[in-house]
């Protein structure tokens, strides 16, 4: 393929190469653009979707949101392709340096993630857990694919959506039911939600709601480990909404000087609670926002996720060789609600539709199917294998006792230091 | 822009009136408030098609229009900034966050800009910030969070916490007709609590800012306190009732600046005080009010002034561990007995 910008993000892919066993020699599945320059063109993008429709190559996406409605939050597709032809049949970018073992693997996380997550509406239907349910269906490839391309010593800063990265950081699954289910095992011992916690072995930085306030502290992460001479790099990953917060642009404006290796994945899947694109920014892609900082953005299709791997696995090699911070645009949809209460109405059904038949998970399937890389059977038996994995990671969740209450007055300061805030005695001596 | 998306039908007008929840008062008071003056508008994330992540403005947009109920990026500090920008130049913004927890993202704005501007050039900014605070919902750390102290040290901002129907609808419009900033606080426990529905007036009435209630006439104590905790210093004194013990119940309503009449005036009368919150007790603001009854009541107490909060602790989720947290009606009248002992 070539690019029709001109010299300026050339792809060097080999064309009608498949794949390589070796995983550091990366293929070219993203556009690369400097500081200036991120929007691809519409002839670019309508090459690149038909060719996805053919069943080849999709690098960077060119995605169709509901006919006639007004998206400028999306890269537009060329007229003449109907949205269909670029759905059915869609696989992955067939450019990887991925080892079959582990493009299993990777499928290993993304069907955890989505069957972690069914696990979890089912014991949130039967009031097992109390707090919120925040899906991520129908992106999960973005959290997955790119987490993957981390080498374990590097670190996250995951968003509620983003279960598949913390999974594919290593944090198992009874971890995330015991935490649902406000349990004493959880990590956070029933103190926080969800995925709000962290574990510094794994890299994996405790999120809290307030979006954007991740950015700056993994710029702090990042700026800690460039003075203790660690060559790690780390990922954040915000929202199409949480982008428009302040701690979002003085965290990534600050780690931009500074050049410090942090990948910034903005998960742009059109909405922020209700809230469309279109009414968070003025730009068309969330990665034109990158020239704003003088670092490289990528546009990438969140529910390729190979091409996230490959994208993400270039911006990790680019920052941890000294380049600086990179901005990656994964264009995904969130298929739920906000959260398990939220019934939608604000969605018109055919965007649904539409991107139900754009579902990773069935794309990835296909995918590895059709290019020979695993026979059906061998998938299903990694989702049985999962299954019965989930079945004991539930019950040791469900087994758990609940905390005792005491244990509230623990943890907020060193306990060895100043003692645990107890319900204070009125008027007892 | 043309909006994504659209209702099939408009939303219908509240009635004026009549039994209502909590939420749907406040509703009424600002729907009111925008029919009556158009200078009011509505702005926050997610308020407009979605009507807020507790409804409050629900339907608001298809009456009013996209022009005054404005979705905003998540972007707190903007809203603030906006607001008060808006307010100066003469309109009467209310701006909503979806959790009073995210309040401390527009925390600048409101203490520096928000509070200071009549101070320094005489600018009034008629600007209403309101939110749904408060625990006991296992909704965690960040959306259960009461952040009255944060500001209480902040002159130039007022702060209202109604916590029955009638005063939410009429403390809402007196605050959209304040010629100051009001950060009105709302308990989502309170909602939708069936306990509180309520037949309110039809007519146009509002509660004045700066005066607290008589909750509950008494004579051996009173306990003073706000919001939500006013039902569990209710239930409190009902149980203590069964003892022969007289509570009064002191609903303060406005938290900032205090009506200290009213707080005085029944300690005095009941020569005792227990003051309780939801807060955490250490630098919440019943020590503010515990300095205020020692200063000018010391002679009338016949025992020391008492505070009853939540633990020092962050809100945990877990609902053991948020009950713990939570001060209970037990609480309350475990400490209200030894203090009617004293
Ligand atoms: C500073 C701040 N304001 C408001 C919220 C409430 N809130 C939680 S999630 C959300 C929408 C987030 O949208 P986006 O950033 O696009 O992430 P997504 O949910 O789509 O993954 C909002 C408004 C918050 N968490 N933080
Ligand atoms: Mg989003």
């Amino acid at each position: 393929m070539t690019n029709k910008r001109g010299s300026r993000g050339k792809s060097t892919r080999a064309n009608g190469k498949k794949r390589t066993s070796n995983r550091t020699e990366t293929a070219r599945t993203a556009e690369v653009v400097d500081a200036a320059t991120v929007a691809l063109d519409e002839a670019g993008t309508g090459e690149i979707a038909q060719r996805g429709g053919n069943g080849a190559s999709a690098t960077s996406v060119a995605m169709q949101t509901t006919a006639g409605r007004d998206s400028v939050h999306l890269v537009e597709i060329v007229e003449g392709v109907q949205a269909p032809a670029i759905d059915e049949g869609l696989i992955c970018s067939l450019e990887t340096g991925l080892t079959r073992e582990q493009m299993l693997e990777l499928y290993y996380y993304l069907k955890l993630t989505r069957l972690v997550e069914e696990r979890l509406v089912n014991l949130y239907r039967q009031n097992k857990v109390i707090g919120g349910v925040y899906r991520s269906l129908g992106q999960e490839a973005t959290a997955v694919g790119t987490c993957y391309a981390l080498e374990p010593g590097d670190f996250i800063a995951p968003l509620i959506r983003d279960l598949g990265a913390v999974l594919t950081k290593g944090i198992r699954p009874r971890a995330i039911f015991a935490q649902y289910m406000a349990k004493a095992w959880g990590p956070s011992e029933g103190r926080d939600l969800n995925i709000h916690f962290g574990d510094m072995e794994r890299g994996f930085i405790g999120p809290i709601s307030h979006l954007g306030d991740m950015i700056p502290v993994m710029t702090g992460v990042l700026l800690a480990a460039r003075m203790q001479q660690k060559k790690i790099v780390a990922i954040a990953y915000i929202g199409d909404g949480g982008m428009s917060t302040g701690a979002f642009h003085e965290g990534l404006n600050f780690a931009a000087v500074q050049r410090l290796p942090l990948i910034v994945v903005a998960e742009h899947n059109c909405y922020a609670y209700s809230t469309p694109t279109h009414k968070q920014t003025a730009v068309k892609n969330l990665a034109d926002k990158a020239a704003g900082y003088g670092i490289p953005g990528y546009i990438v299709d969140g529910n390729d996720i190979i091409a996230c791997y490959e994208t993400t696995k270039r911006a990790v090699d680019f920052a941890r060789s000294g380049g600086g911070a990179v901005l990656i645009e994964a264009k995904t949809y969130r298929r739920k609600g906000h959260a398990e209460h939220d019934d939608q109405r604000y969605v018109p059904r055919e965007e649904l539709e539409l991107w139900e038949k754009r579902d990773p998970v069935d794309r990835y399937e296909r995918h590895l199917t059709s290019q020979g890389i695993a026979t059906r059977e061998e998938l299903d038996q990694i989702t049985a294998r999962i299954k019965q994995e989930l079945e004991e990671e539930v019950a040791w969740a469900e087994s758990s006792p609940l905390p005792e209450p005491e244990r509230a007055a623990y943890n907020v300061y060193d306990n060895s230091i100043v003692p645990p805030a107890f319900r204070p005695k009125v008027l007892e001596r | 822009m043309a909006t994504a998306f659209k209702k099939e039908q408009k939303a219908e007008r509240p009635a004026r009136g009549g039994v209502v929840t909590f939420v749907e008062a406040i509703r009424q008071g600002i729907w009111e408030e925008m029919e009556r003056d158009e200078r009011v508008f509505v702005i926050g994330e997610d308020v407009g098609v979605y009507g807020g992540a507790f409804k409050v403005t629900d339907g608001l947009i298809d009456y009013f229009g996209p022009e005054r109920v404005i979705d905003t990026p998540i972007s707190e500090a903007a809203i603030v900034g906006a607001a008060c920008g808006a307010a100066l130049m003469g309109m009467r913004p209310v701006a909503e966050f979806q959790f009073i927890d995210f309040i401390s993202c527009g925390f600048d704005m409101l203490t520096n800009f928000a509070a200071k501007c009549r101070y320094r050039w005489g600018a009034g900014i008629p600007a209403v910030f309101r939110g749904p605070c408060g625990a006991g919902v296992h909704a965690g750390p960040f959306h259960s969070q009461n952040v009255e102290s944060f500001f209480m040290n902040t002159p130039g901002l007022k702060m209202v916490e109604p916590s029955n129907p009638y005063d939410a609808k009429g403390l809402i419009k007196a605050a959209i007709r304040d010629p100051d900033p009001v950060l009105f606080f709302e308990h989502k426990k309170l909602y939708r609590l069936p306990r509180l529905r309520q037949e309110i007036p039809e007519d146009d009435y509002i509660v004045e800012i700066g005066r607290a209630r008589v909750a509950r006439e008494g004579h051996d104590l009173s306990i003073i306190t706000f919001g939500a905790q006013v039902l569990t210093a209710l239930d409190a004194a009902e149980e203590l009732e069964r003892e022969g013990l007289d509570i009064e119940v002191i609903d303060l309503r406005t938290l900032l600046p205090l009506d200290r009449e009213t707080i005085l005036a029944s300690v005095r009368k009941t020569s005792r005080a227990l003051i309780l919150h939801e807060a955490p007790r250490t630098g919440g603001i019943g020590g503010e009010i515990a300095g205020l009854i020692a200063e000018e009541a010391f002679e009338w107490l016949d025992a020391p002034v008492v505070r009853i909060g939540a633990t020092d602790t962050p809100v945990p989720y877990s609902p053991p561990l948020e009950e713990y947290h939570l001060p209970q009606v037990k609480d309350v009248v475990d400490a209200a007995r030894r203090l009617a002992a004293y």
